[in-house]
């Protein structure tokens, strides 16, 4: 069928291309869904919307004849049809499985995508999907039921019916009836079928909560020596049955976090319905070009005809909208930190659990791709140093399992982004043993804000052992670096024992920057309006020359280095970057306004002191004034 | 079939944009030029040579000008309503030059073009493909992508670490 596909389709790289796209969204829902379910009591929904997402990728496989990824997808397939409807019980050994095997269709779909060379082994993950699915059905397993304590006898009849029908379904043995109110009733019944009908069955004559269900051969050794004290089947029985009691337990204690997590699970589904198609990132880029255009040409326009219309609203709108199109839910960067920590934590030895929240929240794409790297370096920090291990949290009366916490939300023009973990916090005495290793300056008694600041200096790190995963001290200035080259922030706050906190802080777009806009020798320049912090007319006699230093110039109690842009210019703009100051000397303040941000290497090359350029309303380009890097260095600006 | 069409395009000559420079006309392949247009004045850029004049919104895209003219020190700048600048589309990049004048469009074939010996002009015979005749017209075919991401236009980055590495 496959061949006649081909033929039909002809030349199917476009389709390829669509297949690619397609594979990987349907891989990431299903990552994320398999991450968030729950063993013991998994959701049928998320079952269902894995089975759909892994049946589609095969579907598509299949026309497109490659046939490695339709026979690993399928035997996928089968282990997933197998759990969805309840003949495995779901347990974390599946769950594993199944990502592993996500890894390995994503490395097929890579090999065929032709970025990356050898063909994936799938043997080894085809084999483990099979063992799990033949496992529930080969062997008929012994399980122990114990119904009780009961509140009343169980009427006779219905005892017998329940009796006879599971004999039906396999064999009972080792009855003990004991029905009276106070009592139990306990047996031993082997059948091929999964536990969860069992028990659908036994509920039908007993309370859920009444039926306590264990494999046999981990079961009490001699059930009738035991009075049945409590509820020991949570100690006794394996996994499942456990993790079902404690989740049992924990959803009766907090329906309210439930129900927000199964907000959080609604979300994307109802977002997955809407109806959406999807255009190339050139035509969405060519589309913002060209408003931009629109925006600057409107601009001239006004000018020359001095009057305002209708048309100036209606572009900005226009100009809005689309750079709405441009915008992402940060989902899209969030989702891969729920694998990341279970893989990590596993790895370590710990036990970790994540936290989302705000995954809605939408930024530009182009940042998207960008914040990436950093955030996820601050969860693997998170994680290796920020959490400690389950007995030294024991020992300090924390549960054992540690949390991160992930959350995003918009403030104004600018997105917050948190990463909270509630470890051990920073160790002020060894970051300041370190410094004074590397003969840093910092006085014994400075803030704790300042301490912390050390840890983004190159090659700072407090861990002891260089761990693959993090401790080379190539961190948190790299970082920090990222985030600064988007025009962003980074803050640290810890309080010992009880954890470090870092607060990322990014523009919501990288396109479009809020600017004041400063004339300089018959220029205009563009300073980004977030590193401005005042601006004020200079007297002759204020500056003060340093020999072969320049000038500085004093603002309250701080001398700033001044740099001179304007040879003559009277008015300094005090600008900030990386906790440093300076003064720019201009000749005059123009005004503020919204600029679009053009990069100035796409068809030149970097150039020192600017950071990019932008269009202006008549038509003249302005260039955008590389604030950190004027605040850092005298040599970045020279003027003609 | 590529090849026929390249046979055909041998056979008739490729087609070159000539411009003057000085004394000296260059020709460049025209499938490199953009468009031609009037001078405009591009706003300065600081740190850079006097050669590049700065940069100009070209529907949108920032473009970067050279002046070839001051590149060579070659003819007294003049910037006036017969400047051109010639937009260029090279190594996948918009970029504009200065000239003295833009002449004509020529058909050059295969037979009107000879191999440049070593002369002293004013561009490196690095970027010279060959001399075309043209009736009494001496052109110089100048390679326009190579000059423009050579090292000393200091137009481009990537090609700096290139040539670099080469010297």
């Amino acid at each position: 069928m496959s061949a006649v596909a081909a033929k039909v389709l002809g030349d199917a790289s476009a389709f390829h291309a669509i297949f690619f796209e397609e594979a990987d969204e349907h891989l990431a829902s299903v990552e994320s869904l398999l991450l968030r379910l729950d063993p013991g009591a998994p959701d049928a929904e998320a079952m269902n919307g894995i089975f759909r997402a892994v049946h589609s990728i095969k579907g598509s496989a299949g026309m497109l004849g490659f046939a490695e990824i339709v026979s690993l997808t399928h035997v996928f397939e089968n282990l997933l049809d197998l759990l969805r409807k309840g003949e495995r019980p779901l347990t974390r050994a599946e769950v594993d499985a199944m990502l592993r095997a996500g890894d390995v269709v994503k490395s097929q779909i890579a090999h065929r995508r032709g970025t990356l060379a050898q063909t994936p082994d799938r043997s080894a993950a085809e084999a483990e999907l099979r063992a799990l699915a033949t496992a529930a059905t080969a062997a008929p397993r012994e399980f122990q039921v114990r119904l009780g304590p009961l509140a009343q006898p169980i009427a006779d009849a219905e005892l017998e019916t329940m009796l006879c029908g599971l004999a039906e379904m396999g064999q009972v043995s080792g009855q003990e009836i004991n029905n009276i109110a106070g009592g139990e009733i306990r047996f031993r019944v082997t059948l091929a079928g999964a536990e969860a009908d069992l028990r659908s069955v036994l509920s039908l004559v007993v309370e859920p909560s009444l039926v306590h269900i264990g494999d046999a051969a981990v079961a009490e050794p001699a059930p009738q020596a035991t009075p049945p004290v409590n509820d020991e089947s949570v100690d006794l029985f394996e996994a499942p049955a456990a993790f079902r009691a404690r989740r049992g337990a924990e959803r009766r204690q907090s329906p309210g976090r439930r129900e927000g997590e199964r907000a959080a699970n609604a979300a994307p589904a109802a977002q997955g319905e809407a109806g959406s198609i999807r255009v190339s990132v050139e035509k969405i880029d060519r589309l913002v070009n060209l408003v931009g255009e629109l925006v600057i040409t409107e601009a001239m326009l006004a000018q020359r005809l001095g009057v305002q219309t209708e048309l100036a609203r209606h572009t900005r709108e226009l100009q809005e909208a689309v750079m709405a199109i441009r915008m992402v839910p940060i989902s899209a960067v969030f989702s891969r930190f729920p694998r990341l920590v279970r893989e990590l934590s596993q790895r370590l030895g710990k036990q970790a659990e994540i936290r989302l929240s705000g995954e809605s929240t939408e930024l530009d794409r182009g940042l998207i791709e960008r914040i990436t790297d950093p955030l996820t370096h601050l969860v693997r920090n998170a994680v290796d140093h920020g959490l400690e291990q389950p007995e030294e949290r024991a020992a300090r009366g924390k549960p054992r399992g540690g949390e991160i916490f992930l959350t995003a939300s918009q403030r104004g023009g600018s997105i917050i982004i948190e990463v909270r973990d509630d470890g051990r916090g920073l160790d002020r005495q060894k970051i300041l043993a370190r410094a004074a290793e590397r003969r840093m300056a910092i006085a014994p008694d400075a803030p704790d804000h300042e301490v912390w600041q050390l840890t983004f200096e190159p090659g700072f790190s407090t861990a002891e052992t260089v761990t693959d995963v993090s401790g080379r001290g190539v961190g948190m200035d790299v970082v920090r670096r990222n985030i600064q080259q988007l025009g962003g922030t980074v803050e640290l706050a810890s309080s010992a024992g009880a954890g470090t906190s870092v607060t990322v802080r990014v523009p919501l777009t990288l396109a479009i920057i809020e600017a004041m806009t400063v004339g300089v020798d018959g220029e205009t320049y563009v300073l980004p309006l977030a590193s401005v912090v005042e601006s004020r007319r200079v007297g002759a006699g204020e500056l003060h020359g340093v020999a072969g230093q320049g000038a500085t110039l004093r603002v309250r109690d701080e001398y700033l280095p001044v740099r001179r842009l304007a040879a003559n210019g009277e008015i300094a703009v005090i600008v900030e970057a990386d906790g440093g100051r300076a003064a720019l000397m201009v000749d005059a303040l123009i005004g503020q306004q919204q600029v679009v941000v053009k990069s100035l290497e796409t068809n030149f090359r970097r150039i020192p002191g600017i950071s990019a350029a932008t269009i202006m309303g008549d038509g003249k380009v302005a260039l955008i004034l590389d604030v950190p890097q004027l605040v850092k260095e005298n040599a970045a600006w020279k003027p003609q | 079939m590529e090849t026929a069409m390249k046979d055909t395009v041998e056979a008739q000559g490729r087609e070159f944009l000539t411009f003057r420079l000085g004394a000296e006309e260059y020709a460049i392949e025209i499938l490199k030029v953009q468009e031609i247009r009037g001078w405009e004045n591009p706003t300065a850029i600081a740190n850079t040579p006097a050669f590049i004049k700065g940069v100009i919104n070209l529907r949108g895209i920032i473009v970067p000008i050279v002046d070839l003219r001051l590149k060579f020190s070659l003819s007294e700048a003049r910037y006036d309503e017969f400047t051109v600048v010639i937009i260029l589309s090279v190594a996948r990049r918009v970029l504009g030059i200065v000239v003295d004048a833009v002449s004509d469009v020529t058909t050059l074939a295969p037979q009107q073009i000879r191999p440049a010996p070593e002369f002293g002009g004013a561009l490196d015979t690095r970027f010279i493909t060959g001399l075309g005749t043209v009736g009494s017209r001496m052109l110089i075919l100048t390679d326009i992508e190579r000059l423009m991401t050579s090292r000393d236009m200091q137009l481009t980055e990537t090609q700096h670490t290139e040539e670099e590495v080469q010297s």
